[in-house]
């Protein structure tokens, strides 16, 4: 039953792997944010991916719009529904702790999953370009265009996000409320904004994701959910609070699974990923990718 | 006289069902240094917390430069010139020391300046500019304290609040901290210091008074105090053998 295939697949898988995995990073830094300011895991970033994937959907089906032009627009309108989205669903509980932020996430992504069930049929749906099923040849390896370009977005995603955080004043604020919250306010960071600034981007990537989930697969409704447990195993390979870590945790886990479809079967992808993230919480809780000393919060 | 820069009337705080602050009143007077001492857990931080907008009080009244504040959040008191170095120092661990800085200038008011006031802060801890990309969390305690002090001078305060500032530092760096705090003084910022190193807290001090289980049990000049029989008898006996 066991054998070990020539290298050229080993390899074609790995590249699979990559380029699949970097959309759950996209994702993971999302969540990354999200929970660095406010604690909470949103969970509801998965059904914000699918909502940008029928985005980009129906801008090619009644506009015909390039999906990778679409970005133009996706990209704005997410960041402006996340600052609203804080602002409307989570403003006035953020102070009263996690849980009811929690709450409100779940209840959230229940709410976008039945809507877009009722609004665009629970049927999936898939995006026919002129380059779908377009390949690159290298090496006697073969690339598939859509998710090399996924990839890309998320390559540049993490360097934006990253050189944000690092370079700009705002995102240095962002960095300080995610360590300490009291002392961010001491010098006069208001918790509320930087709250909005990060379910801003956080939203905004899952936009960029949305587009390369449409660009690659067929999704439908509810496919949300399990792109959030996906993120969230990311995020605990990579470890909390790094935006490159997390992009890594992406990576890692879509090797992972696609080395685990191929030598068992499809359904062992999941048990694989959800093994590694249990194993992973349970001898390094920090993070694969997180040098263990240096930080001094759990 | 004229009005004093913060004047604290009759300020009742808790902690849930628990009474931390009992009908506090005291007032600084604008270019002074003043201290608040008193032992463990006598609610002196509690004190600087609730000034600094951390907590809010239950009832009484904070006024500074002549209108109500009390209440207001930590974002807002730092902005109108209240500015706290926590217990602990509470550093940006994981930034850097310039970040640790700029950050310290996040208000509107102290951004226009931030430039001019890192030059100020750069001059007074001369340790800061050396070591101005290296992680906070990874300088000494000294050090780390020095960065905590020139960040809230960044923000441009009226009002430096030092929550024991030579906690957990050696002797001889906690002599530094105290030489600071009096340069400060003379280059006219107004300091509210909390401190356990009693003899050094009234040395230091215009204004001081005493905490005792949340309520204010002496104030006077900081000399008078130091000279107390009483004082020495509850606070300094103790401390030498400590120190």
């Amino acid at each position: 039953m066991f054998y070990l295939p020539p290298i050229d697949i080993l390899l074609q898988i790995m590249i699979n792997g990559i380029l699949f995995g970097a959309m759950y990073g996209i994702a993971a830094i999302g969540l990354s944010l999200i929970f660095g300011t406010m604690q909470i895991i949103f969970i509801a970033q998965g059904a914000m991916i699918i909502l940008a994937a029928y985005g980009t959907f129906w801008l090619f089906h009644f506009f015909s719009m390039d999906p990778y032009l679409s970005i133009i627009v996706i990209f704005p309108v997410s960041v402006i529904f996340g600052l609203g989205l804080y602002q409307v669903l989570f403003r006035r509980v953020a102070r009263a702790g996690k849980f009811p932020s929690l709450l409100i996430a779940f209840g959230l992504m229940v709410l976008l999953e039945n809507l877009m069930s009722v609004l665009f049929t629970p049927n999936s749906r898939g995006l026919r370009t002129s380059y779908t099923a377009f390949g690159i040849s290298a090496l006697g390896l073969k690339i598939s265009f859509t998710r090399l370009m996924a990839f890309i977005m998320a390559i540049l995603a993490t360097t934006g996000v990253s050189l944000f955080l690092k370079k700009t004043l705002i995102g240095k604020a962002v960095r300080a409320a995610s360590e300490n919250l009291e002392s961010a306010t001491l010098v006069g960071i208001t918790p509320h904004k930087v709250n909005m600034v990060t379910f801003g981007i956080g939203i905004g990537l899952a936009g960029l994701a949305g587009v390369a989930t449409a660009t690659t697969y067929s999704f439908g409704p509810y496919f949300g959910f399990v792109f959030s447990l996906k993120a969230m195993i990311a995020l605990a390979l990579g470890g909390m609070g790094s935006v490159v870590g997390a992009l890594m945790g992406g990576v890692l886990l879509g090797v992972l699974e696609s080395y685990g479809a191929f030598f068992l079967t499809g359904g062992w992808a999941d048990v694989i990923s959800y093994a590694a993230f249990l194993l992973v919480l349970m001898f390094r809780p920090e993070g694969l990718f997180v040098r263990s000393s240096g930080s001094e919060r759990p | 006289m004229a009005n004093p820069l913060l004047r604290v009337s009759d300020l009742n705080v808790f902690y849930g069902d628990a009474q931390a602050l009992w009908d506090i009143g005291f007032h600084v007077d604008e270019g002074g240094v003043y201290s608040i001492i008193g032992s463990n857990g006598a609610g002196k931080s509690t004190v600087l917390r609730t000034l600094s907008g951390l907590v809010r009080p239950a009832s009484g009244r904070v006024e500074f430069l002549g209108s109500r504040v009390e209440g207001k959040g930590a974002d807002v008191m730092v902005d109108l010139g209240i500015s706290l170095v926590p217990e602990g120092r509470g550093l940006f661990t994981g930034l850097t020391v310039l970040e640790n800085l700029e950050l310290g200038a996040f208000t509107k008011r102290a951004r226009k300046k931030s430039a001019k006031t890192l030059e100020w802060v750069n001059d007074l801890f001369p340790i800061i500019e050396t070591r101005k990309d290296q992680q906070a969390g990874k300088m000494s305690g000294g050090e780390q304290q020095m960065v905590a002090i020139g960040r809230a001078l960044m923000s441009r305060p009226r009002l430096l609040m030092l929550d024991e500032p030579s906690l957990g530092l050696a002797p001889l760096i906690v002599k530094t901290v105290f030489e600071i705090i009096r340069t400060l003084n003379e280059q006219k910022v107004t300091i509210l210091l909390v401190e356990q190193n009693i003899h050094q807290a009234l040395k230091v001090a215009d204004r001081a008074l005493v905490l005792k289980t949340g309520r204010i049990t002496m104030t006077g000049k900081g000399d008078e105090l130091l000279a107390d029989p009483e004082i020495q008898k509850a606070y300094m006996g103790t401390l030498r053998k400590g120190t």
